[in-house]
């Protein structure tokens, strides 16, 4: 275990009690490490557990759902088992979180600049006129215009975009060391989502936090994560760093993916790659790889032993059984 | 030259909201081609909904007109229109709600069939046929949306527009809410109906790879009105207005080489549909503004080679 990671996290399960005492697996052993100041991807399609691998880390779960197994290591603490009232304190404060969905972190009864004043107050003791002040600064960094204006702003007469730029300015407003970002951009216009980008990057570099970046979008992995971890059916199938991804991808799921999706710029041709059939539902998983029913590579192997995640070297990490071509 | 399938003349649509009126669609023209995807580009709340739904008359124009085959739409009335109506379907975005999840899979592919008085036997016929066209096995006839993943149901409804043999079909941002995996799958079997039945498509979708990939020609819009109309690939290669640049090059790329400093990303808000500027409408975004372009709006001027862009101050 190196001594640069901030958040190191070993076997993660986060389990759904059923009915008839069964489990189901939604975040299904994962091991992930988020080294000091470097933003880290968390890549997959919808339902493959990227949120509650987010929630997990902040134990934001929702009852009955629950961490069984595994540790969450920060500051030689364990997040898996903290007591609430001292994950209360981390919360928020050395650990954010920014949500796909502006609205649902905000209040909608009252002013944005009032619920960010808030979030000092209930940490630290400041003065509410020394809290304001530092909000407007806040506002003003994370590119808000007229911040002293905004700060009176209820959250529905503000653009998504700016929605968005306020919950990053909650988020950010007590310098974590760790900021989670769970599809931050996915609700915007691309030109939007551009900009909210660059300021992650930009206040990233200012404030050297780590981020974790929620996205189901190459693209965005491409543009700010420096090193990537992909996600399938609870699991990370996939794990290297930004060039090495894209450059040598590995698992049959990460290379059926990049194939798939259009692109904006370079060379297309002929019809797109499509992975057939569906990602399995959580409660039926196959026994084997949980890919095995969609790729085209699989073997008896496959379709009766789970892969383990093996280091092909240098850091690459993949959940496959194939010898890897070069 | 080929006839356009459709020909729209100054459409405009406008709202009343608590704010004012909304000009959600502003004098807009432009013409559909036998067998060509259009698509239409631009941010949320530029007005693309409401020029599909114009087209296809679901929704009345404040102004204009539409031509198909040279038959002014807008003159139309009772069977004729039912008519012509047949001949013009869409697929929305949300496969979820777009579907009525009291009825099975077969009589929601029916439905149009019923409507058009095609008899129940020869329905049934004709629906397996479809499902059989999109995809979908013949045994999900009894079974109802919710049984089914959002591609299936994207099938579903995609079954349902090509029932009464239309011509002209409008995509509502038809994969937008699916996983890329399925997307792929989804604009495949778009591009696979469009040549076995030369479709004409607008194409509706704020993903600009995904209107690199599935587009001849591009419409790019913003506040109600078109920017710029060319072919696809000059788009992306040399486009002529500032906002189709920044639109393009905001898009991420999943490459992990292409950095970010050529790109020209816009700044600051989209202005608001109730009180948008004078002159131009993309004028307070715009770099290359000058006095010109706050008082005088640009007309769509022909660049040749089937480009057109409404700026005083075009890139190349
Ligand atoms: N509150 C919940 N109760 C039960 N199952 C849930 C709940 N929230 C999510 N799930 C399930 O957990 C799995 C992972 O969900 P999630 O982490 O939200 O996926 P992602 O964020 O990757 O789209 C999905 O199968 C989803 O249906
Ligand atoms: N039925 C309606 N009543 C009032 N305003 C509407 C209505 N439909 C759309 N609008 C407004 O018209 C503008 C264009 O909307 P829309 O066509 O849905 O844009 P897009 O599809 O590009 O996101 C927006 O400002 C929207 O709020
Ligand atoms: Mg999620
Ligand atoms: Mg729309």
């Amino acid at each position: 275990m190196s001594e640069e990671n901030l958040i190191t996290v070993s076997g993660l399960r986060t389990v759904l009690p059923s009915k008839e005492g069964r489990e189901v697996s939604l975040v299904d052993g994962i091991d992930l490490t988020i080294p000091g100041g470097k933003t880290v991807g968390l890549v997959g399609e919808s339902g493959c557990g990227k949120s509650m691998t987010a929630r997990s880390l902040m134990r934001l779960l929702d009852a009955p759902i629950y961490i069984k197994e595994g540790t969450i290591q920060f500051h030689g603490q364990n997040l898996a088992s903290l007591p609430e009232k001292e994950m209360r304190s981390i919360r928020g404060h050395q650990i954010s979180m920014i949500f796909q969905e502006p609205m649902t972190a905000l209040n909608p009864s009252i002013t944005v600049g009032k619920q960010v004043r808030e979030a000092i107050l209930l940490h630290e003791k400041v003065t509410r006129r020394e809290a304001k002040e530092r909000v407007i600064q806040m506002f003003r960094n994370v590119g808000i215009p007229e911040p002293e204006l905004r700060y009176r702003s209820y959250p529905h007469q503000l653009s998504g975009g700016l929605r968005q730029r306020i919950c990053i300015a909650m988020a950010m407003i007590l310098e974590p060391e760790f900021l989670i970002a769970d599809e931050p951009t996915t609700a915007l216009d691309v030109t939007v989502e551009a900009q909210i980008l660059a300021l992650m990057k930009q206040l990233q570099g200012s404030h050297k936090m780590s981020i974790l970046m929620i996205t189901h979008n190459l693209g965005v992995v491409a543009d700010i994560c420096d090193e990537v971890n992909v996600m399938y059916a609870g699991q990370i199938v996939e794990h290297a760093d930004k060039a090495e991804l894209f450059h040598h991808p590995l698992h049959p799921y990460t290379l059926g993916l990049m194939k798939a999706i259009p692109r904006v710029r370079g060379k297309m041709e002929g019809e797109l790659y499509t992975i057939r059939g569906t990602v399995p539902s959580m409660a039926q998983m196959p026994a084997g790889c949980r890919f095995c029913d969609r790729c085209p590579y699989a073997t008896e192997q496959c379709r009766r032993e789970r892969p383990g995640l093996r280091d092909v070297g240098g850091g690459h990490l993949v959940r496959c059984f194939r010898e890897v071509i070069e | 030259m080929m006839e356009p399938l459709l020909r729209v003349e100054h459409l405009a649509k406008y709202f009343r909201s608590n704010a004012g009126q909304v000009k959600a669609v502003d004098d807009v023209s432009f013409n559909l081609y036998p067998g060509e995807t259009l698509a239409l580009v631009g941010e949320s709340g530029c007005g693309k909904s409401t020029l599909g739904r114009l087209v296809i008359r679901l929704l009345e124009p404040s102004k204009g007109k539409i031509f198909m085959d040279g038959v002014d739409l807008s003159g139309l009335k009772g069977r004729e229109l039912r008519k012509m109506r047949s001949r013009m379907q869409m697929v929305f975005q949300d496969p979820f709600s777009s579907l009525d999840p009291h009825f099975t899979v077969g009589e929601i592919i029916a439905e149009p069939l019923r409507n058009a008085g095609v008899p129940k036997e020869e329905q049934q016929k004709q629906v397996l046929s479809l499902m059989e066209r999109v995809g979908l096995p013949g045994e999900h006839y009894f079974r109802y949306p919710h049984q089914f993943s959002g591609g299936q149901r994207q099938r579903i409804g995609i079954a349902r527009a090509l029932a009464t043999n239309p011509k002209l079909i409008v995509c509502d941002e038809p994969v937008s809410a699916l996983d890329v995996s399925i997307q792929a799958q989804i604009l495949n079997l778009l591009r696979k109906l469009q040549k076995e039945s030369h479709l004409t498509f607008l194409f509706i979708s704020h993903d600009l790879a995904v209107v690199r990939y599935i587009s001849d020609r591009i419409c790019v819009m913003f506040l109600g009105q078109l920017c710029e109309i060319c072919p696809t690939q000059d788009a992306y290669e040399h486009p002529l207005h500032p906002y189709t640049r920044m639109l393009i090059d905001s898009a991420p790329d999943p490459d992990p080489d292409v950095s970010g400093e050529n790109r020209m990303l816009l700044q600051g808000e989209l202005p608001s549909p109730v009180n948008p500027p004078a002159g131009c409408r993309f004028c307070t975004r715009c770099p290359y503004a000058t006095e010109e372009c706050k008082t005088v709006r640009p007309e769509m001027k022909d660049y040749g080679n089937g480009r057109f862009c409404a700026c005083h101050h075009p890139l190349a």
